[in-house]
């Protein structure tokens, strides 16, 4: 982590020296995520209940982005920050009470990004800039797992039965990923733009391991590959000599 | 401006977390179960009708659930602190007494069953309907039968043995067994809890009634008597003169075979008495064996009859000496009481009702061979081989032992004087009389005769004044004459007599028999006073209450009154026994006492 830091700090230091704005911006967008193997984990856990069913099975969702860079002619590098989550959930419930077995991914990006404005068209007075975009680096997984089942009545339970149960594990690992987008900003004023992207991201997993044990591994892990859409806005800051 | 960058991350990472996939929902509208469904339980153990018993090492309970078809979740029963837990619906479950206490508990069952609404807590276990269910419950020790068995003679004299009726399941009972000495029988009837046994007669026997299972379980032993002996009770009521009446009482319904003097008197007899005629006065007594069968025939057992063999009192009168070891006998008028000893103890009895008083046991224990007693007072004595124990009056309190100086072999004849002395004469080579103080117990005089005679057949008068033994030659007697108790002539009379005795209430009177005739002497000068005639009748003594003389014949006695020469009595007597007359009592040597007074001829 302390390398990485570094390495964004010499790669944006040595850009910032002839940097022309500084950067900000807020995506909000859309990623669909591979995730196969926590759909395998939750397909093999079959709880001894009728009725039970998969409701949710890690579907896409919706992602925040968040970075700062420096732009310069037509480059602009800088920080990324990006928050994921999906979840998978088998269960069932009725009068008596319910059954859930809820595995809840969330994914914390952090990583590089660059861009190459492609043309800057003028749209009467806004600027439409198409660019190429490439970014990588972590990702740093957080999946829970949480089991539970409770009752909302009191029918004469057998004495050996337990009334109720709520069962939870956290595996934590990281990710490296790659992620080629294309996109376009509209610069609405010298210092506010409206950017627009698709890209596709790659993972490379690596295995989970419970949170507190080291030891013990999950043998599935979090696999965010997808296609992302995002939009936002880009705040611009001159840099002033 | 960075303050405003600082704001941005900040809202930024709040939409960020803040906006977590929301997971859905899978409802399933279930119907609600009913309130309430039948359930019952139906068990199979041993039972007395009200309650469980658990009375073996290890009691096998069977159950059976009926759960209206609904799941049986899990059965719980309990028991103190105890606990089964079943999960099918019939089954079996293991009671260990060892585990369970030996007491009363009552047995619980909680039947937990799916409510089958399909519903969550349904497929869990956790919506159920609860049946619950107890029974009373004893645990009991059986090692050591629970129950007695108890027997007596019934109504009918049966002997009856009865049992409690064991705690089990009518079910598994098949029979009781009884088992006996020579019985084994099988009942089937539950509810018969007695036997009775015809067989038992009163012989030492065991019993023992056991229960026994048509499942092939160990027998219970519901109870064992053991009976001892019990050999028929036989009392004689001799109030009837002229026989006697002999009670056998049998402790259970008999017959008896009753043989009497070897000779069988009556057979398969029932009566509780029967009544033999008296032999006569005196004679031994003849052995009795009364032999108890049982009331019928069937119950018979070959050599289980009881044998009780008595020796039966064949004379009338009381028998005052039964065993007749060394019997020795003496008679104080002044007490009216007799004096009996049995080897070494004196036995005095009130005379004439013949009724047993008191005992007497000396230091030393010898037998005594003589009694002496004092016409004048209460005090008797009685001479042993080398003392002499002088007793006072009928409680027999020890006054003193006279120790013979001399190794005298044998005290011959004893009296008391009127001056409280009392003379003995001792034999050891040569005869000597002996004169002991009374009141210090001194030896006042001695003096040997002059002459040998033969001291076993030698008497003094009642006063002392004259002694009177046969010539050792068998010749005839002598008369020795004393005073002051010291001898002053004696006086030798040449005669062929069968009997002689003194007179105690007349000391100058020697009374003997002699060719058919019973003569009184003057002892002084041995002159005949008078002479009555009693063919073939021997003298036996004259009572010293009355003066009565006792006359023995060949198989009678008479007693005369002397002065008016009349017979007063008369009575068959044992050709073998001699008899004695004291106070109105007669007395024979084998030990039997009749008083005949209101007998004797007015």
């Amino acid at each position: 982590m302390k390398r990485l830091i570094i390495v964004f700090l010499l790669l944006t230091g040595s850009f910032a020296g002839n940097a022309q704005k500084i950067t900000v911006e807020y995506n909000a967008g859309f990623g669909s995520y591979n995730m196969s193997g926590m759909k395998d984990l939750l397909n093999t856990m079959l709880p001894e209940l009728n009725g039970v069913k998969t409701t949710d099975n890690f579907p896409g969702y919706l992602m925040h982005d968040m970075r700062i860079g420096f732009e310069w002619k037509r480059h602009q590098l800088g920080g990324l920050f990006d928050y994921m989550n999906t979840a998978g959930k088998k269960g069932v419930s009725d009068y008596s009470g319910d059954y859930s077995l809820v595995i809840r991914t969330k994914g914390y990006k952090a990583g590089l990004f660059y861009r190459y404005t492609l043309t800057d068209v003028l749209l009467g007075e806004l600027h439409f800039q198409p660019y190429l975009e490439m970014s990588s680096g972590m990702i740093f997984n957080n999946v829970n797992l949480k089991e539970s089942l409770h009752y909302n009545i009191s029918g004469n339970p057998a004495p050996e039965n337990v009334p109720g149960m709520e069962e939870q594990l956290k595996f934590t690992g990281p990710n490296f990923f790659l992620a080629p987008a294309i996109g376009a900003r509209l610069k609405l004023c010298s210092f506010v733009a409206v950017n627009l992207s698709i890209g596709y991201e790659w993972d490379a997993v690596k295995k989970l391991y419970m949170d507190g044990d080291k030891s013990k591994k999950l043998t599935k892990n979090a696999d965010w590959s997808g296609f992302r859409a995002q939009g936002g806005l880009i705040f611009l800051y001159p840099c002033t000599k | 401006m960075n303050k405003n960058v600082l704001c941005l991350l900040y809202i930024f990472i709040l939409l960020f977390t803040g906006c977590e996939y929301q997971v859905g929902d899978n409802f399933i509208d279930v119907e609600k179960p009913a309130g309430e469904i039948e359930m019952s339980v139906e068990l199979t153990a041993d039972n007395d009708g009200q309650k469980i018993v658990i009375s073996e090492e290890s009691t096998t309970i069977k159950y059976n659930l009926n759960t209206s078809g609904h799941k049986l979740i899990v059965c719980i029963f309990s028991m103190g602190k105890k606990q089964w837990m079943e999960k099918a619906a019939s089954g079996v479950f293991v009671i260990n007494k060892g585990e369970v206490p030996v007491g009363n508990y009552t047995l619980k069952c909680d039947i937990y069953v799916s409510s089958g609404s399909g519903s969550i807590a349904d497929q869990t276990g956790m919506e159920n309907y609860l049946g619950t269910y107890s029974w009373p419950v004893e645990v009991i020790t059986y090692e050591e039968p629970a129950y007695s068995l108890t027997y007596k003679a019934n109504a009918d004299g049966y002997l009856e043995l009865s049992w409690e009726k064991p705690l089990l399941n009518e079910s598994i009972f098949d029979y009781y067994r009884v088992i006996g000495s020579s019985l084994d029988v099988k009942i089937t009837d539950r509810d018969q809890l007695s036997y009775i046994c015809k067989s038992h007669i009163g012989q030492s026997a065991d019993y023992q009634v056991s229960v026994y299972f048509k499942n092939g379980r160990t027998p219970w032993l519901l109870g064992y008597a053991n009976l001892p002996m019990q050999y028929p009770e036989i009392t004689y009521d001799s109030s009837n003169p002229d026989s006697l009446q002999i009670n056998i009482i049998r402790p259970y319904k008999s017959v008896m075979n009753i043989e009497y003097d070897r000779k069988l008197l009556v057979s398969e007899y029932a009566a509780d008495f029967i009544r033999v005629p008296y032999a006569a006065f005196g004679a031994s007594n003849p052995e009795m064996v009364v032999e108890v069968l049982p009331w019928d025939k069937a119950d018979r057992v070959f050599s289980a009859n009881i044998h009780k063999y008595e020796s039966v009192q064949a004379s009338s009168g009381i028998l005052i000496t039964p065993e007749q070891n060394w019997a020795r006998y003496g008679y104080n008028v002044q007490e009216d009481i007799m004096y009996v000893s049995s080897y070494g103890e004196i036995t005095n009895w009130l005379w004439p009702d013949i009724i047993r008083y008191k005992e007497y046991k000396g230091p030393d224990g010898n037998n005594v061979n003589n009694y002496a007693l004092s016409m004048y007072n209460s005090r008797m004595a009685a001479a042993h081989n080398q003392t002499i124990d002088v007793l006072e009056s009928k409680e027999m309190q020890h006054v003193r032992t006279i120790k013979l100086e001399n190794p005298y072999s044998f005290v011959g004849a004893m009296t008391f004087t009127k001056d409280d002395k009392l003379v003995c004469l001792v034999s050891s080579l040569n005869q000597t009389v002996l004169v002991y103080r009374m009141s210090d117990g001194a030896l006042e005089n001695s003096f040997e005769l002059s002459e040998y005679l033969n001291a076993y057949n030698a008497s003094f008068s009642s006063d002392g004044r004259y002694l009177c033994c046969e010539n050792s030659d068998r010749s005839g007697f002598t008369m020795v004459i004393l005073e002051n108790n010291r001898p002053v002539s004696m006086k030798k009379m040449d005669l062929s007599y069968s009997g002689l005795c003194m007179n105690p209430l007349n000391p100058e009177q020697l009374i003997v028999s002699t060719q058919g005739k019973i003569q009184v002497y003057n002892c002084r000068d041995l002159s005949l006073v008078h002479s009555l005639d009693y063919p073939g009748m021997l003298v036996s003594n004259v009572d010293p209450k009355t003066g009565f003389l006792l006359l023995r014949g060949s198989g009678n006695v008479k007693v005369i009154n002397m002065k008016t020469n009349t017979v007063l009595y008369t009575k068959e007597v044992s050709s073998f026994s001699e008899c004695k007359l004291y106070g109105n009592v007669l007395l024979s040597n084998t030990g039997y006492a009749l008083h005949i007074e209101k007998y004797l001829k007015k």
